[in-house]
Formats: structure tokens, sequence, C-alpha cells
């Protein structure tokens, strides 16, 4: 899995591409966790590029959900394809987790959530 | 009515879930057509039944055993290890259940909740998840 960054404002865009399934979850957490590492806590994944995920990639991102935020971050998920927007429908992971339509409005909800102090 | 089968075993690894399942989509889109969330469905659900038998079963090797119609979809994820009925454990999740999990434990509910019927046999040793998909034509 490869990953493109991006920086908007104070908000990293983290945008990988390909599978996030059981042998790639590994990538998505050790990614989340550099940015960590040098103190980034607002953190937008966009999944435009991810054309398939399992219960194993939607676990890792529940995992780097709680990660951020539990550091006092803000962490939302933007431009969903079909079948993962599914996923997280199903599995009822779109309650738990920010999902916005684009990378645009995601990075909108990440703003609004910091100015009203919820991570 | 004329039935395809196709069937293949590979060594109990995540990597090759994901050539089996490149290998089973492609069955899905000659057996789906223009039906794509169908095939979708299906492809998601047989990639969870393997990287449970890969997780969980304790087997050494994976067969997957596909056969179609022009009214279905079925297949057969085999694998050995100790008997575990799936179906059984599916039963019992419900939306509350999803609501709060954490991590993990998704992967069942998303079979039962993307295929048309999900069943399980222990046979000779082997656990045996058959899962069908049916067709709209």
């Amino acid at each position: 899995m490869e990953f493109k960054i991006e920086m908007a404002n104070d908000v990293v865009v983290l945008i990988p591409t390909g599978n996030l399934v059981a042998s790639e979850t590994e990538s998505l957490k050790s990614q989340v966790e550099k940015l960590m590492e040098k103190k980034f806590r607002l953190i937008l994944l966009d999944m435009s590029r991810i054309d398939f995920m399992d219960s194993s990639g939607l676990g890792s991102v529940i995992a780097v959900n709680k990660l951020v935020t539990g550091a006092g971050g803000v962490f939302a998920c933007a431009a969903l394809q079909e079948g993962v927007r599914k996923v997280f429908r199903v599995t009822r992971a779109d309650q738990k987790i920010t999902v916005a339509e684009t990378q645009s409005d995601g990075l909108m909800q990440i703003q609004e959530r910091l100015l009203h102090g919820k991570g | 009515m004329n039935e395809s089968m196709l069937a293949m075993e590979f060594e109990a690894h995540f990597r090759n879930v994901d050539m089996a399942r490149g290998a089973f989509q492609g069955i899905c889109a000659a057996c789906f057509g223009t039906d794509t969330e169908s095939a979708a469905d299906l492809t998601m659900a047989v990639n969870e039944a393997m990287n449970n038998a890969v997780e969980h079963a304790g087997s050494t090797t994976i067969k997957l055993e596909v056969a179609w119609d022009c009214k279905s979809l079925r297949v057969f994820v085999i694998s050995g290890g100790p008997r575990f009925d799936p179906v059984v454990a599916a039963a019992d999740l419900d939306d509350e259940d999803m609501l709060e999990r954490d991590e993990g434990g998704y992967g069942l509910y998303l079979i039962r909740e993307l295929v048309d019927r999900f069943e399980y046999e222990y046979r000779d040793l082997r656990n045996i998840w058959k899962l069908t998909k049916n067709t709209k034509l």
C-alpha cells in the first residue's frame, strides 16, 4: 500500500492507494503512528483510492480513529468508494467515525469539530 | 441448466487470500454481469470467509470451490482445524453488537448481511462454509 500525504492548513490528509485488507492493515496503523510521533493531531483519511476494504481494514481504520481521538486529536474519513461505504454502513462504523462525502467536506468537518472542542 | 465449476487450493496466508479474491472477482463478473453490487457483496463475503480460515482455522491450506449457473453462485470455503459453526455465531449478532464492537469481529456479520444463504457443515475434520448469492436475472 502506498501513501500520499498532503497538508491543508493544520490537517494532514492521508491518501492511501490500493486495497485495505488483512495483509495491509499494519501499514495504515504505522503511517498514522508516525504522524502522531511528529505531533500531528488532525488527520483526514482520504479513501478515494481504496478499491476494496475488508473487516480487517475497517478494524485498522477504527484503531487509528481511536489512536488519534484518544490523544485529543480529530480524525475523519472522506471520499469513500461505494464498496467501502457499504462496509461502513453495514457494520454501523459510520456511526462511530466521522465520514465525509468529499475531501473538502472532510476538512470542513474537522475544522468544525475543532471549533466545538470535539475529538 | 449449464453449471460451471472452478476450484483452487492455496497455502493459508493473507497474501494468497488477496490473489484468490482477484480470481474470484473475475468469476463474479462473469456470473453477475452488470449487477456489480451482488458481485461486490459476494466477493466481500468470500474474502471474509477466507480471512477467517487463515486466521482461526489453524489449517495449512484453504480450498475454494465455486459453482455457478444462471440462477446463483455458490462458494465453498474449506479448511481444517477444530469445529467452528460461523452460522450460529453470526446469528447471535445484531445492530447493537456492531455499535459496541471495537476493532474486530465484523467479518461474520458482513457475511450474514451480504449473502442470500450462509450454511455450515463439518465433515471429515474439515470446516465447510457455504455461501450463496442469487443472480437477479
